[in-house]
């Protein structure tokens, strides 16, 4: 009798360190979307099935409604995106609805499970089928930093074209142009190099599909990443030599007055 | 009466004459059209392709400030991009 009171004892505490380190998820068979996280003993888990079905029930649709709140903010996202192509935006918008839809209609799945085994699949499908966190959100902001980095990049070529005019009128007028044609010619290595990096980049990672292989598509939106990085670094490079240019040909202009 | 019909006929002439000389010539400054053998002025437009460098350095200057804000939304969805509630799944 004494064992057994010390059992339910040792039980609760268990069960109450459990709740307070948020391992419930672990008790509860998730650890397949958890995989960090350790499995608590069996015999726990199994004191109150009911209990421990509703808990999954509500964490399960926790992390689902996190999901959801994140896809819609990505909604607003691209809705208020001046510089998104309209190729992208449709793109994206399709993304975000079939995830939408398809989260929406698991979690009403999620409230009809009945048994642990059902939760802990529809626990997988929410990660696996949507990857809403490593390539979703990734899809959202770095189409849409790619299409702003084209959008600069035409903005550049513009300017460089009047700097190019106004270094060789300033040279047609017999005046001194100092090191402005040099830095002219980075300008544009620059700019080629940022169109270059970030070419095909947003069509690439839009074509990545969700899927059970996580490190494949952590590799993809990595490479993303490292492809706008390298586009914003040629084009902080660019816009130094304009602004070098530029300040050349003020202060020709201001002594040619 | 022959006072009366000569008062008539100078006031008919002196008409016929102002109506002539409106007609014929230059009206608010315009030239005839030109498609009737007169000349069209108009303001000369800029030269295409003209780099004066004043304008070009003020120009710039818009270009690099828009250029700026770009940058700062660039930096901005880079940084979303890495934020992500759990990098496991």
């Amino acid at each position: 009798m004494r064992t057994d009171k010390r059992t339910s004892t040792q039980r609760l505490l268990l069960a109450g360190r459990l709740a307070a380190t948020g391992l419930v998820a672990a008790t509860l068979g998730l650890t397949a979307a958890l995989p960090a996280q350790a499995a608590a003993p069996t015999g726990v888990v199994l004191a109150d099935r009911a209990t421990t079905v509703d808990a999954a029930k509500r964490l399960v649709t926790a992390r689902i409604d996190g999901r959801l709140a994140v896809l819609r903010a990505n909604g607003v996202a691209i809705n208020n995106a001046a510089r998104l192509s309209d190729g992208h935006q449709a793109a994206l918008k399709a993304i975000l609805d079939q995830a939408v839809t398809g989260l929406t209609e698991l979690k009403a799945k999620v409230a009809g499970e009945t048994t642990l085994e059902a939760l802990k699949a529809d626990a997988r499908s929410m990660v696996e089928d949507y990857r809403v966190y490593i390539l979703v959100q990734k899809q959202v902001h770095l189409t849409l930093a790619a299409d702003v980095e084209t959008a600069a990049v035409a903005r550049l070529r513009t300017a460089y074209d009047k700097l190019g005019k106004a270094i060789a009128a300033a040279k047609a007028a017999g005046k001194d142009v100092g090191d402005a044609e040099a830095k002219l010619a980075d300008m544009k290595a620059q700019l080629d190099k940022a169109e270059a990096a970030v070419s095909g980049v947003a069509d690439a990672l839009l074509a990545v599909k969700p899927g059970p292989d996580a490190e494949a598509i952590k590799a993809q939106t990595q490479a993303a990443r490292g492809k706008v990085r390298d586009g914003r670094t040629a084009l902080k490079a660019a816009i130094a030599d304009a602004k070098a240019i530029r300040d050349l040909v003020k202060d020709k202009a201001a002594k040619s007055k | 009466m022959k006072r009366v019909l000569a008062m008539t006929a100078l006031a008919v002439l002196v008409g016929v004459a102002l109506t002539g000389c409106r007609a014929g010539g230059a009206r608010d400054g315009a030239g005839a059209p030109a498609d009737r053998g007169g000349t069209t002025v108009t303001t000369p437009a800029p030269a295409q392709g003209a780099a004066d460098p004043a304008a070009v350095a003020a120009q710039t200057d818009t270009d690099l400030s828009e250029l700026d804000k770009l940058l700062t939304e660039l930096d901005g969805q880079l940084k979303k991009a890495e934020e992500s509630p759990t990098d496991a799944d």
